[in-house]
């Protein structure tokens, strides 16, 4: 299966749940669609009530460099302080509660550019070509399958258990 | 001029200690020159072996000389050996080393990216997989915890007690 294909699924699906911070870098959780309750709750006093309780039902996990912008002017990037009041937060709750209108795939680095409601892109750049930095550029996870883009944007397709 | 064997004993000695003498402030010349540690050795030996210790200089004041003493003028700042006023030459008084009001603030590329390395080593070290790192992620974020504390998380989702 191409990612083409997996993250048209996000197409149409609402961005309530987003992860980031202090201590995790410049590492961004996103999580769409249907909210699945957890067996246990999580405890991070960080988060939203909804982000505690729920599991999304579609989910992003980005590890490469990131920029949200808009047609006018650049809103944040993955180099941004991470603090709580910091630029990179709340950049990326301007996306919280926004529809995904498209997603544009790169076919060869599978960079993504993802189009959202309010004319905010979140563009992804998979720039991790080396095992130095980290050892992925993004995983895409869906109730069934994890599908990573590792080292030099190589596409992994993994079962969830 | 005749001289008497105890005065032809003196003159000797005379001019042996003169040769001693010599010999030891040409070792500290060269030891000056030559640098300071090997300077420091040489001093103290050359003041043990003759107990002649005129113009000596202490391990002490070796030392002050070579970090303290500051007779080159300019603005030398002697904690990180260089001159300060050089630098910034062209700069008015701005600090080069970095941006104006940034330190602490911003972390840099490498800072991030060391960040985002700490739970995936956690992670690696519990065993988790891609779908039990997610749930680190999310149980972590924001909350500034050193290692050892996100490991234990870690280990906790593994266990299945997160």
């Amino acid at each position: 299966m191409d990612i083409d294909v997996v993250v048209s699924s996000f197409t149409g699906e609402n961005c309530w749940s987003i992860v980031a911070g202090k201590g995790t870098g410049s590492v961004v959780h996103l999580g769409f669609g249907k909210k699945i309750e957890m067996c246990r709750p999580l405890t991070n006093p960080n988060l939203t009530e909804d982000e505690r309780k729920y599991d999304p039902e579609l989910s992003m996990m980005i590890f490469c460099a990131w920029r949200i912008m808009n047609p006018t002017r650049i809103i944040c990037s993955w180099r941004d302080d991470n603090e709580k009041d910091g630029r990179m937060l709340s950049g990326l709750n301007m996306l919280r509660d926004k529809k995904v209108v498209k997603i544009g795939v790169n076919e060869v680095s599978s960079d993504l550019d993802i189009y959202f409601e309010d004319d905010l892109i979140m563009s992804l750049f998979c720039d991790v070509t080396n095992d130095y930095d980290g050892d992925y550029n993004y995983h895409i996870f869906t109730p069934d399958t994890i599908f990573t883009i590792g080292l030099d944007s190589k596409l992994e397709i993994e079962a969830r258990t | 001029m005749l001289l008497t064997k105890s005065a032809t004993k003196a003159a000797v000695n005379s001019v042996r200690k003169a040769v001693v003498r010599r010999a030891t402030t040409a070792a500290k010349i060269t030891a000056a020159g030559v640098g300071v540690g090997i300077g420091v050795k040489l001093y103290n030996e050359a003041d043990s072996s003759s107990g002649d210790d005129r113009g000596s200089t202490t391990t002490d004041e070796v030392s002050e000389n070579s970090n303290g003493n500051n007779e080159g003028g300019g603005d030398d700042d002697g904690q990180y050996g260089y001159d300060k006023s050089k630098l910034n030459k062209n700069r008015g008084n701005k600090d080069v080393r970095r941006k104006p009001g940034s330190l602490g603030k911003f972390k840099g590329r490498d800072g991030l990216r060391r960040e985002n390395g700490t739970p995936a080593d956690a992670a690696n070290r519990a065993g988790l997989d891609r779908g039990q790192q997610q749930k680190l992620h999310r149980e972590i974020s924001g909350r500034e915890l050193k290692y050892d504390k996100i490991l234990e998380i870690a280990r906790e989702i593994k266990k299945g007690l997160l």
